[in-house]
């Protein structure tokens, strides 16, 4: 039991009290439903990985995105995080490829350019299949740097690089912004210079 | 201009209420109620006075304005799991009504805004605003320009939320390229991420020094206009703004961004030297002059008192005018801060509506004014008789 409230403490945002909450309802559940978990864990675990094209989280080396050949590849958005990536999708504007960071850089929390996949977004780039390069970290000051940073180094193999600065309020991420809003941002996104 | 939602056009009134504190130094428990005009804490030294008006200071900041640890205000020998709380109710004349509350353990501090909790500092601030007064103020003019910056900040922050916003982005800005730069070895520094961490820089230094510059004008003029009343002679106060671009003028924003920028990355070398940012806003500053003369270096301490005493009412005025409604004062140590003429010269000024939180060793010192005034009695950090 111990065991179990101290690995269900460990995930995030579960303090002492929720883990034992959850480990005494585990106990009280039906067998079937704890198996139901563990295995859907286990299935998770095994079976998703990243994307070894976009770092998206993926079923198998490509994420189904990547794997859509209906999708543009003149076009790749470049986010921080996969849940950015949902946020995208939702709005359904968005036809082209993406490309995840992994974060935005951050000198005092030790989050160097190396951490980040952005030498990996300079090697895809290479093949000169992408025009457009969209990028659309978080309009906080780690973001605008993480993006300014990206443009110096990729503007010499894409086209055209355009910034998206999503909402006003500072430190306001993808996953909290609507749908609506993103599509705006989308179609009002301009070069950055 | 400023986007504090209260904030408009029309003049309304607004007043601290009542405050309740607990544990907080040697407050044990208080509840106080205030009137909306002139109210006087009086007890000897040591009693709790300036431990009061640092409470209902948190209550405009969340900050301490004697501490940089919140922790110190905790009582001596206070539990591991002891909270300092201040709950102040601020109404508005239009009605509006918030319970600020403001609780600090030494796991944290927690702000509540009716009941609600605030994740951002920010969230606190012009909700309540004010002025304060204390002893320590000739510092101000005396001392380095961290205090003059500290002043500023603190005022302006309070009447445009834009300015408060700008100040975070650029602190936090400053902090990634310092870090880049303290650590880098010359040959070897991460120019390409200290380019980038220019950007921010660049664009939160421009927005701060547009809003200093206006704000520092307006106080400017209105110091000096006080300071002629106060001190009627030939002398004229004069305050200068000394901005990191040494006082260039600009067509448009955009023109003013692009010389933050110049000057960011112009100075990437010199910075990788010194291991710092060695210029922008966080080393900006304020002057003041006496008829042409510098009043830091030749003010006489009387100069010096008047000059303070300017800059508090200008600040008065202005975050009234700016904000369209009232700040309130609040003032350390009667005696110590003014002068008998003084402090004639302040109450004399003082709008009728101002609602006024003052503390003193000697009550009598108000003269008639105390006729009018609310008195609280202080002994030992509790309240002796109130009326
Ligand atoms: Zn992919």
């Amino acid at each position: 039991m111990e065991a179990l409230v101290s690995e269900l403490n460990r995930l995030p945002t579960i303090g002492r009290r929720s883990a034992e909450r959850l480990a005494f309802h585990l106990l009280s559940s039906d067998l079937e439903d704890a198996q139901a978990l563990s295995r859907s864990i286990l299935e998770m675990r095994e079976r998703i990985g990243f994307c070894q094209q976009c770092h998206n989280i993926a079923e198998g080396e490509l994420c189904a995105i990547c794997r859509d050949g209906r999708r543009d590849p003149s076009t790749i958005c470049v986010v921080e995080d996969p849940r950015d990536v949902l946020a995208f999708e939702e709005t359904g504007a968005f036809h082209g490829l993406y490309h995840v960071l992994g974060g935005r850089l951050s000198p005092v929390k030790g989050v160097t350019p190396e951490k980040l996949h952005i030498h990996e977004l300079l090697e895809r780039l290479k093949s000169g299949a992408a025009r457009e390069l969209i990028l659309a970290t978080s309009p906080s000051v780690d973001g605008d740097a993480t993006a300014l940073y990206i443009r110096n180094l990729a503007q010499a193999r894409v086209e055209l690089i355009t910034r998206i600065g999503l909402g006003v309020s500072v430190g306001s991420s993808l996953d909290t912004t609507d749908s609506i809003t993103i599509q705006r941002s989308l179609e009002g996104r301009r070069g950055m210079h | 201009m400023n986007g504090w939602p209260e904030s408009g056009g029309c003049k309304i009134d607004m007043r601290l209420q009542s405050i309740s504190i607990r544990n907080f130094r040697n407050l044990e428990s208080l509840e106080l109620e205030f009137s909306s005009g002139l109210n006087v804490i009086h007890g000897l030294n040591g009693q709790g006075k300036t431990n009061l008006l640092e409470a209902m200071f948190y209550l405009v900041t969340g900050r301490s304005f004697r501490t940089h640890q919140d922790g110190a205000v905790l009582p001596l020998g206070a539990a591991a799991d002891a909270v300092a709380a201040i709950e102040g109710l601020v109404i508005r004349e239009n009605g509006g009504r918030n319970r600020l509350r403001v609780a600090i353990s030494r796991q944290g501090k927690r702000i509540l805004i009716d009941e609600k909790p605030v994740a951002q500092l920010a969230g606190l601030w012009g909700r309540l605003r004010a002025v304060l007064f204390t002893p320590d103020d000739l510092m101000i003019l005396k001392d380095g320009p961290a205090l003059r910056r500290r002043m500023i900040d603190i005022t302006l922050s309070q009447i445009d939320a834009g300015y408060l916003a700008a100040l975070q982005n650029y602190s936090r800005a400053l902090r990634q390229r310092n870090l880049l730069l303290r650590d880098a070895e010359e040959r070897r520094a991460p120019r390409d991420q200290i380019l980038a961490f220019n950007a921010p820089l660049a664009q939160w230094g421009a927005a701060i020094h547009e809003k200093r510059r206006r704000f520092l004008h307006d106080l400017g003029e209105r110091a000096a206009r006080l300071y002629a009343g106060i001190a009627p002679s030939s002398e004229t106060l004069e305050l200068e703004y000394r901005d990191a671009l040494h006082g260039k003028k600009f067509s448009s924003p955009e023109a003013a961004l692009t010389a933050w920028r110049k000057m960011m990355d112009g100075n990437i070398e010199t910075d990788i030297r010194r291991g710092q940012t060695l210029r922008g806003a966080h080393r900006e500053d304020m002057r003041l002059e006496l008829s042409g003369r510098d009043l830091r270096q030749f003010g006489s301490q009387g100069q010096l008192r008047t000059a303070m005493l300017s800059l508090r009412l200008a600040e008065l005025e202005l975050m009234r005018d700016w904000s369209g409604e009232p700040a309130i004062l609040m003032l350390d140590d009667l005696a110590s801060e003014l002068d008998a003429p003084r402090r004639n010269q302040l109450f004399t000024r003082l709008d009728a509506g101002l609602q006024t939180i003052l503390t003193t060793i000697d009550p009598e010192l108000l003269g008639s004014r105390l006729e009018n005034a609310r008195t609280i009695h202080l002994q030992d950090g509790r309240l002796i008789s109130t009326d």
